[in-house]
């Protein structure tokens, strides 16, 4: 089991199921994805049809034979490039490069394919293709400025056929019944202040309140930790010892920022213990959902 | 000290991933350097503000600065700027003053260092470039952009060029291909499918910005052939940075896998942030040890066994005496004492994969 600090008791408790679209958020290496594919794991169990996208082409993904859950991906650069495709320039492009126009079209227009990948979301969101779709978005900074500032959102399709789309994901980001933003980190100092400096932005500047924090890569706690001075019948050069040592400092390190994180976001976090394994097998999906599973249930 | 690469290199590139502690890793092989009397220079872009901090680099600077915290060293940092860096670029080949106007005035412009991707990437080489020829630095050790992956670096000028050289829009505003062969029909066509699509407004700034850029890219040309030779050059050495996580090691066997096309070598590889070794004494049973107590230390071992695993996926890449592992320390590194005890790790002969896995 992973810690449980005590970081106050009416925090406002995740509710996967409140929002139809949750968007997964979080800097590279923080374990967006072992998230993503966690809340998949919770909402097949209730027997929820799951979409799982992947806001970046070629993320590896632990799929397994459901018939409840769909994988795919929406890289926003492909995403453009179809979008031309499908609006007259797919014949006319061949003799282009299409990616060098669509490399024009983007640095012209920043944002216009991070929209278009919200507009699909949005098309997903209202059609009964999914209970849940959960979007594991971009790791680029690109991603949540766009979602954090609606006016440049509405800029980018001030004109043209884009506008009736860019309005109506406004309206989908609006509404925390229809979208939730959930943040992943770890809990270490860079990550946990890069976190609360990207919620921050998001609050002031879209009204957009986070609905869950994810702690990733938790230690599990060791009950006899505290009790680590008291080994003075282990040599302080035994591998016990010296293991015992290594793993309060961290494991304190990280309930210290987690608890920063918490106090910042006001929200329980929620922990995801770091499985000692080579790569993640089903087995160890079931074993963190169980965990998370706990966590948004108790103190409801 | 046993890192040859810090005596026989004139520039070290180190690649990586995001998050990997790549600007760490720069500035502890710059430490290093320096310490061991070389004239360095560290070149990084948006570092953690800890570490900007702790080489004294928290402002935004084109120019190189002494770290002061260090006086006995010649070692110095610098904080890249890829936006000023690109406008000194252009206003060095721009026929005329009216061309730089225009060019800081275009919308793309504007736009370009944070949308399009390489931008960054080509600017830090472009630095590269010019502090190559600094008599001041016999080292400069390059810390690359934060990226998908490390080929990004790479592939940069020429994404850059290729973006500058986009043959459609040339075509439509060459005065002289407009007078002898008018604009075909289905150039028209694709313009006005695009107005209807995207805007008006962006085929007018992107035709204004091709305008604006033209006669320059022969420019931006030669200079991505310089960089190109200077990094293929033997006395520079790429350094490859990761983590333990298996995403960050499938990351590094694509770049090496793609290292062929551009002719260069990783010369060595450092993955950070590896759970130390705490020694097996597992089966020692003479003394009674609190069941949790033990379970972690057992945790700790199965974890450490599990980032070795990964990492030996690395040895296709270079021989596991050039693989360096750096223990994961328990605080963030936020002063120069703390980025030296990471130099001092890189240099002892202890670190290497091949010596710190026990038989």
């Amino acid at each position: 089991m992973p810690n449980s600090a005590n970081l106050g008791h009416k925090k406002k408790v995740f509710d996967l199921f409140a929002q139809k679209v949750l968007v997964v958020v979080g800097k590279g290496g923080t374990g967006r994805t072992t998230v993503a594919r966690v809340l998949a794991e919770l909402g097949t169990k209730t027997g929820r049809r799951v979409a799982v996208i992947a806001g970046t082409s070629g993320t590896h993904f632990l799929a397994k034979e459901d018939p409840l859950l769909s994988f795919s991906s929406l890289e926003p650069g492909q995403v453009l490039i179809s979008y031309l495709y499908e609006h007259g320039l797919g014949q006319l492009g061949k003799r282009l490069s299409s990616t060098g126009l669509a490399s024009i079209i983007s640095t012209a227009i920043p944002g216009i394919a991070d929209l278009l990948v919200l507009a699909k979301i949005k098309q997903m969101e209202r059609s009964d293709a999914a209970d849940l779709i959960i979007f594991d978005a971009p790791a680029s900074g690109h991603f949540l400025r766009l979602i954090a500032t609606p006016k440049g959102l509405a800029d980018i399709a001030a004109a043209g056929p884009l506008r009736k789309q860019s309005r109506e994901v406004l309206e989908m980001l609006d509404d925390p019944t229809r979208l939730g933003v959930a943040f992943v980190t770890i809990a270490e100092e860079t990550p946990v202040k890069e976190s609360i400096e990207t919620m921050k932005q998001l609050k002031k500047s879209s009204g957009i309140v986070p609905c869950a924090l994810f702690i990733n890569s938790v230690l599990p706690s060791i009950p006899g930790n505290e009790k680590v001075q008291d080994l003075s019948f282990l040599e302080s050069t035994s591998p016990y010892y010296q293991a015992a040592k290594y793993m309060r400092t961290r494991s304190q390190s990280q309930k210290h920022y987690e608890a920063m994180a918490a106090k910042a976001f006001g929200l329980k976090p929620i922990e995801v213990p770091l499985v000692p394994t080579v790569e993640l097998s089903e087995d160890d999906i079931t074993y963190l959902a169980d965990i998370v599973e706990l966590q948004i249930r108790s103190k409801k | 000290m046993s890192l040859d690469i810090l005596e026989r290199s004139k520039v070290i590139v180190c690649l990586g991933t995001g998050g990997v502690g790549k600007t760490t890793t720069a500035a502890a092989l710059g430490y290093m350097a320096a310490k061991a009397g070389r004239h360095v220079c560290v070149v990084t872009i948006d570092p953690a503000k800890r570490l900007a901090d702790a080489m004294g680099i928290a402002e935004l600077a084109n120019t190189p600065k002494k770290i002061d915290t260090a006086p006995e060293f010649d070692l110095w940092a610098v904080m890249l700027d890829p936006n000023s860096t690109f406008d000194e670029l252009v206003q060095k080949f721009a026929t005329s003053p009216e061309q730089v106007e225009k060019i800081f005035h275009n919308t793309i412009y504007q736009n370009l260092t944070e949308n399009l991707s390489g931008t960054q990437e080509y600017m830090a080489m472009e630095k590269l470039h010019e502090l190559a020829s600094d008599p001041r630095f016999d080292l400069l050790v390059v810390d690359t952009p934060p990226a998908r992956n490390a080929i990004e670096f790479l592939n940069a000028p020429k994404r850059l060029v290729g973006f500058l050289e986009n043959r459609m829009f040339r075509l439509l505003i060459s005065p002289s291909q407009s007078v002898f062969r008018p604009v075909t029909v289905a150039t028209r066509l694709l313009l006005r499918t695009i107005s209807k699509v995207v805007g008006t407004q962006v085929v007018s700034d992107a035709v204004e910005f091709f305008q604006a850029f033209e006669g320059m890219e022969a420019g931006f040309k030669k200079r991505a052939a310089e960089v190109q030779d200077l990094l293929s050059q033997d006395s520079t050495s790429f350094v490859l940075v990761t983590g333990t996580h298996k995403d960050t090691i499938d990351e590094a066997l694509y770049f090496a896998s793609r290292l062929d096309e551009y002719e260069l070598d990783v010369d060595m590889i450092i993955s950070n942030r590896v759970t130390p070794e705490f020694g097996n004494e597992l089966e020692d049973s003479r003394i009674e040890v609190p069941k949790d107590i033990r379970e972690n230390l057992e945790y700790l071992i199965r974890l450490r066994s599990a980032e070795l695993e990964q990492l030996s996926r690395l040895s296709v890449i270079v021989g596991k005496d050039k693989h360096i592992l750096v223990p994961l320390l328990p605080h963030d590194i936020g002063s120069l004492s703390e980025i030296q005890e990471i130099g001092e790790v890189l240099v002892d002969s202890r670190s290497t994969f091949e010596n710190s896995v026990s038989p």
